[in-house]
């Protein structure tokens, strides 16, 4: 199913001369792993959240070009209507934000996963269901009763990603979600994204301004600058463009940069495509 | 480090399993009693019938004296000041000038323990009582859901707040700012100067959590489930009737005329 | 130069009210002048440790020396001028209402003179690169900005020796490097830097000396090429070396050695052949 449907957007905040998108179109169908990645102010967090209706009905703001969600269209719908569910209990899309903070809304973690479920009118024994099955899916169920100030930061983003899961979106939006976190919770998200990518039930959007992780772990990669989509396409091709990914102010994973000097200096055959992983880069030097 | 934002502790007495309706109509009901009665030989039964459930409910008693003991300044104040300022009857002594009557140390006594009936009940529902099933508890004896999601984001916050002033305080000493030192007035202005940041970030947790809160269909137009369930239970019916009793014998024997001064 | 500044810790043991100790028995000696960098995982005490430098904390047993004295009778404030901790999150620090004014209000308030003040606030918004922002709401700045309008008005008061608490996380990549450039200046300058991190890639391509910590001991406290060498303590530590790292390591016949930054392996695979090397940055 064609989940989101972007067509020459374009957005700008109130009481900003410069636009934070302009002129993207994409489109999201189902069982995609999207990667989205682009320097501080490209507009990566707007572009998310004008996928969730956030944008323009909470943010206020002029959009331009038209926001397809669900076959809904965004100006015209109020954001209730936006994010009423199709079918089944099942969110359109669901999000999480970069600050693990302020988006547990939840006195406890049980509290925040049933929120948005609760709001969705969804039946109290379902509830519990999807609850058990998310804390089990994010290895948290013994934080069941835990107050979020007792969480660290890697935890209070996997809380974020449960309730989300909570909501049984069909499009699972992540921004940022290891920005304020240490090797480890970025390593514990990352793992929890390979998870959900591979249950093939959500189309999974994540968004990072660096690509060390992020392009091993999607389908498609999206580069962003100044509010406009630059590339859109798999990682490997993406990847090979390393002097405009530079250029953009995005930093290249260090196997994509070696291996095309590699390549330049003929230590390895020509190829269209890039290293993503050291381990593949050197697979491919001579012994 | 916030350790103490926890009050409560699990724990499987009757008290800890008692609805929490059933908890906040009690400590209503303790509030009634507390102000139908102005004579301590009726507001000290009332203190120490509470202290009795909190024995009898296996709460720990030294949390509760660790909150009963910050009380301690008020009590005192009230034990000393009403005397100065009441007075009825025989004149017990007299301090610079002041007369100290039998009537004005009663009612010293009656404010004193008017002060720890209404304090001590509330402590008693909190040890005894999650946070969220308070919270559903007024919500089902009334509150709007509106007014009680306020309420219950609100202490949702309050630790990361008062996280977020430590972080403040901290910073500002590591710049040479020490809100701890100097004139009061001096310290006044230190501390006022945390407010700045402390009300910025405030604010962007805030802003941050209304896109949250949307993002989760707050704004939705469908009915809305509650997955907290209240359902009252035999010991629950049992204990509103007790509750029901004491107030109607309190009301009766007040209308007699008795338990004023 | 600016002479003699160091940091002492000996067997410094601290538990925070409650919990297990986060420092257990952290001995390490810091010399005037040294780029370091403290790295960890969140929890390995990497925090703990420098906060104990400035008096935020003060150990449970051991002892703290900042320029060869002990500061257990010292408070945070009072060595404010001569150690400076700059923290994470720069809207915590920050309150005044111009950026020029956040930067006068800890000489001003230390008794500095008034031409001293205008002096050194000039200085330091060249330095950081806000001369055009100093009448501008601070908040009304970027992250970036604010981080390095934090680390101005720490340095206004002018200390030998600086401590910054993870200065690129939530930055991206121009932001960190920004950072970071301000770091190196303010070491050639002769200063002490301590950075609290735990970028690898920072680590191999800024700091002299690494010191890796996990469950409150140092586990490796060498060069970075050192320490990236040590698969053990690494292991320990839960950390991973940079990618560049990972490749060089594994063939250092095709990288002439094993650089630790992309950057020089890039420039030794080219080196192979006539083809002229540009920078990454």
């Amino acid at each position: 199913m064609r989940l989101a449907e972007l067509s020459d957007v374009g957005f700008r905040y109130r009481d900003t001369t410069e636009s934070a998108l302009d002129g993207v179109s994409l489109t999201i169908d189902d069982g995609e792993v999207i990667g989205l990645a682009g320097p501080t102010g490209a507009g990566k967090t707007t572009l998310c959240m004008a996928l969730v209706g956030l944008v323009p009905h909470a943010t206020g703001g002029v959009l331009a070009g038209s926001v397809r969600i669900g076959g809904r269209e965004s100006a015209s719908s109020s954001l209730g209507e936006l994010l009423t569910p199709l079918d089944a209990d099942r969110a359109l899309v669901a999000v999480t934000f970069q600050d693990p903070e302020s988006q547990i809304v939840g006195m406890t973690v049980e509290e925040d996963l049933a929120f948005g479920a609760e709001n969705l009118g969804v039946r109290r024994d379902e509830i519990r269901r999807r609850i058990d099955e998310s804390l089990d899916f994010v290895r948290l169920g013994h934080l069941r009763e835990a107050f979020p100030y007792a969480l660290s930061g890697g935890q209070k983003q996997r809380v974020a990603i449960a309730a989300a899961l909570v909501m049984r979106p069909r499009l699972l939006i992540l921004d940022e979600p290891t920005s304020e976190l240490d090797p480890h919770g970025r390593a514990e998200i990352f793992e929890l994204i390979g998870r959900l990518a591979s249950t093939g039930d959500y189309a999974v959007v994540v968004v990072e301004h660096a690509l060390d992780d992020l392009a091993a772990a999607v389908d498609r990669l999206i580069i962003l600058e100044a509010g406009r989509i630059v590339f859109d396409d798999r990682p490997d091709h993406v990847l090979r463009k390393v002097d405009r990914l530079i250029e953009i102010g995005v930093r290249p994973p260090d196997a994509s940069v070696l291996g095309l000097a590699a390549e330049q200096v003929g230590l390895i055959a020509p190829t269209d495509r890039a290293f993503v992983t050291p381990d593949e880069l050197l697979e491919a030097f001579p012994r | 480090m916030t350790q103490s934002f926890r009050l409560y502790e699990p724990g499987s007495s009757f008290l800890y399993r008692l609805d929490p309706r059933v908890k906040l109509i009690g400590v209503f009901a303790i509030f009634f009693l507390s102000i139908l009665f102005t004579d301590p030989r009726f507001l000290a039964p009332v203190f120490l019938g509470v202290l009795g459930l909190i024995v009898a409910g296996h709460v720990p008693m030294r949390r509760v004296a660790l909150m009963l003991r910050s009380l301690a300044i008020l009590v005192a104040i009230a034990l000393i000041l009403w005397p100065l300022i009441y007075q009825k009857g025989p004149v017990i002594t007299t301090i610079l000038g002041f007369k100290i009557t039998e009537g004005g140390l009663f009612y010293g006594g009656g404010m004193a323990f008017r002060i720890l009936d209404m304090v001590v009940a509330p402590i008693a529902l909190f040890l005894t009582t999650t946070q969220p099933d308070f919270i559903a508890g007024l919500r089902r004896l009334g509150l709007p859901y509106k007014a009680s999601f306020a309420l219950a984001t609100a202490l949702r916050f309050l630790p990361t707040i008062v996280g977020v002033g430590q972080s403040i305080v901290e910073a500002q000493r590591s710049r040479g700012l020490d809100p701890s030192r100097g004139s009061p007035l001096r310290r006044m202005k230190s501390y006022a100067r945390i407010l700045g940041p402390l009300m910025i970030t405030s604010i962007r947790i805030a802003q941050q959590l209304v896109l949250a809160v949307e993002a989760k269909a707050f704004s939705i137009n469908r009915p809305r489930t509650f997955y907290r369930e209240l359902r009252f239970d035999t010991h629950d019916y049992v204990a509103l009737s007790v509750i029901g009793l004491i107030c109607c014998v309190a009301l009766a024997v007040r209308v007699l005329g008795y338990g004023v001064l | 130069m600016i002479a003699g500044a160091d940091l002492r810790a000996e067997g410094v043991w601290f538990s925070y009210p409650g919990r297990e100790p986060a420092l257990r028995g952290v001995d390490v000696e810091i010399g005037a002048g040294q780029f370091v960098a403290l790295v960890g995982q969140n929890g390995s005490g990497k925090t703990t440790l420098a906060k104990h430098f400035n008096g935020l904390l003060r150990p449970g047993r051991g002892r703290i020396l900042v320029d060869g004295q002990e500061i257990a009778e010292r408070q945070t404030a009072d060595l404010a001028s001569t150690i400076g901790y700059c923290y994470q999150n720069p809207d915590h620090q920050i309150f005044a209402t111009t950026v020029a004014e956040e930067i006068e209000f800890g000489p001003r308030n230390l008794g500095v003179s008034a031409e001293e003040v205008v002096a050194r606030t000039g200085r330091l918004l060249d330095l950081v690169n806000l001369r055009d922002e100093a009448e501008r709401y601070p908040f009304s700045l970027g992250r970036g900005q604010r981080q390095k309008l934090a680390v101005a008005s720490v340095l206004a008061m002018e200390p030998r020796i600086l401590i910054v608490d993870e200065p690129t996380t939530g930055l991206d990549w121009q932001g960190g490097a920004a950072m970071m450039r301000l770091m190196r200046e303010l070491h050639a300058s002769g200063r002490t830097i301590v950075i609290i991190t735990h970028d690898m890639n920072i680590v191999a391509e800024f700091a002299e000396r690494a010191i890796v910590m996990a469950g409150g001991r140092i586990v490796v406290d060498g060069t970075p090429a050192g320490v990236f060498s040590d698969d053990d303590a690494l292991r320990e530590a839960d950390l991973r070396v940079p990618q560049a790292f990972q490749i060089t390591r594994r063939r250092p016949d095709l990288f002439d050695g094993q650089p630790l930054t992309v950057d020089e392996a890039r420039r030794a695979l080219l080196s192979r052949s006539t083809v002229a090397a540009g920078d990454l940055s």
